[in-house]
């Protein structure tokens, strides 16, 4: 319950943090809150705000260009260190009670 | 007493066939992102731009979120310093606006006439560090007649960058300066009234860097213009780096403006900002 607790509170200060850098006008706040939803487990947010993001900032200059959408591909990477470093760092003692 | 739990445990049964499930709708949704970008961008803007828009009105009449914290003293201080600059720059723009009329009637008497070139005021609704990879979002679009590849200029015969991207109502300016971007260009040395051809390159944050022989007689100051502008000025030395053992010089340039401090730019025409002096 405290995990939940903790989560909500993760994705509502990502969101903050996001929401933040477009009305502050700096960039990296946004993607700062993007890569917290994605290592506190909101995927779909964190992908979500990474394809906003690639479409209203655009592909990158120079050799980037290639890489086409950044910010989904940082979104992605934190979704999956969540995941696959969840399994040695977070939660990696589920335990019931019996 | 504690245990594994058994949900962890039949969750990894399940959790193959949902990743997998997850990976075929992701692939699918970035295909679709990358055949409808354009447009999907222009919705994005179109719902954004009021909104940076607004936030721009406020920060400019409000001067900054932190604006409120700034003490009297140092307000009314850089107050002053701003009214010393109006005043030299007025000067210093008499004297450039004589220099293009004479620039312009030389150019004309050797055959080179100016076209006329259509300009569109555009305000700057977001601007570095609020976007990355120095790019400038434009109140103006397609609607405006606002078309990839116009130049964008900080005013007068200043060009900082050009339009990448064109929705509706929104568009995209990326500066010269922008990381990974390299220009043609020349260099303008003022002591020995030569101009040397070599390759500027965008560092980003409205600067540049770029190569010239040892030999080349450059000081900081000195004009960089892009040739295949129709001789426009963008850049300006600010720093020169020369050790004996080497063969070239490193120069590092920045644009003639702030980008950060624009408000207004131009968004000129491509094909007529270019012909301009094509003749």
């Amino acid at each position: 319950m405290r995990n939940r607790k903790q989560s909500y509170f993760f994705f509502a200060f990502a969101f903050a943090l996001a929401a933040g850098g477009f009305l502050a006008s700096f960039w990296p706040l946004e993607v700062l809150g993007m890569l917290l939803a994605g290592v506190a487990g909101h995927p779909v947010y964190a992908i979500g705000l990474g394809i906003l993001l690639d479409l209203a900032y655009g592909a990158p200059t120079g050799h980037l260009h290639m890489l086409l959408f950044p910010m989904t591909a940082l979104a992605i990477l934190a979704v999956l260190g969540r995941r696959y470093g969840g399994k040695y760092f977070f939660d990696a003692s589920e335990q019931d009670r019996l | 007493m504690t245990t594994i739990s058994p949900n962890r445990r039949n969750g990894s049964r399940n959790s193959r066939g949902r990743m997998f499930l997850y990976a075929i709708i992701f692939l699918l949704l970035l295909g679709a992102l990358m055949l409808w970008r354009e447009p999907l961008a222009g919705v994005a803007w179109r719902a954004l731009a009021p909104i940076a828009g607004a936030r721009e009105g406020v920060t400019a009449s409000g001067g900054g979120i932190f604006s409120a914290f700034s003490s009297k003293a140092s307000l009314a201080a850089e107050v002053a310093a701003l009214k010393e600059q109006l005043a030299s720059s007025s000067i210093e723009l008499a004297d450039r606006d004589l220099l293009y009329a004479e620039n312009l009637q030389l150019k004309e008497r050797l055959g080179r006439h100016a076209s006329s070139t259509r300009s569109l005021l555009a305000t700057v609704i977001m601007r570095p560090p609020g976007t990355p990879y120095d790019t400038l979002m434009l109140d103006v679009g397609t609607d405006d007649g606002v078309a990839v590849g116009d130049l964008v200029s900080a005013g007068g015969s200043v060009y900082i960058g050009k339009i990448s991207q064109a929705y509706p109502s929104a568009s995209r300016a990326t500066l010269f300066s922008a990381p990974g971007e390299s220009h043609d260009a020349l260099l303008l040395t003022a002591s020995s009234s030569v101009s040397v051809p070599f390759s500027l390159s965008g560092q980003g944050g409205a600067s540049f860097t770029g190569e010239v022989p040892a030999g080349t007689a450059v000081e900081p100051g000195d004009s960089v213009l892009l040739p295949n502008l129709g001789v426009q000025f963008v850049a300006k030395v600010t720093a020169v780096d020369s050790s004996a053992e080497r063969s070239f010089k490193t120069v590092y340039l920045e644009l003639p403006v702030n980008p950060l401090s624009l408000r207004f730019v131009e968004v000129r025409n491509a094909a007529s900002a270019a012909s301009t002096y094509a003749q």
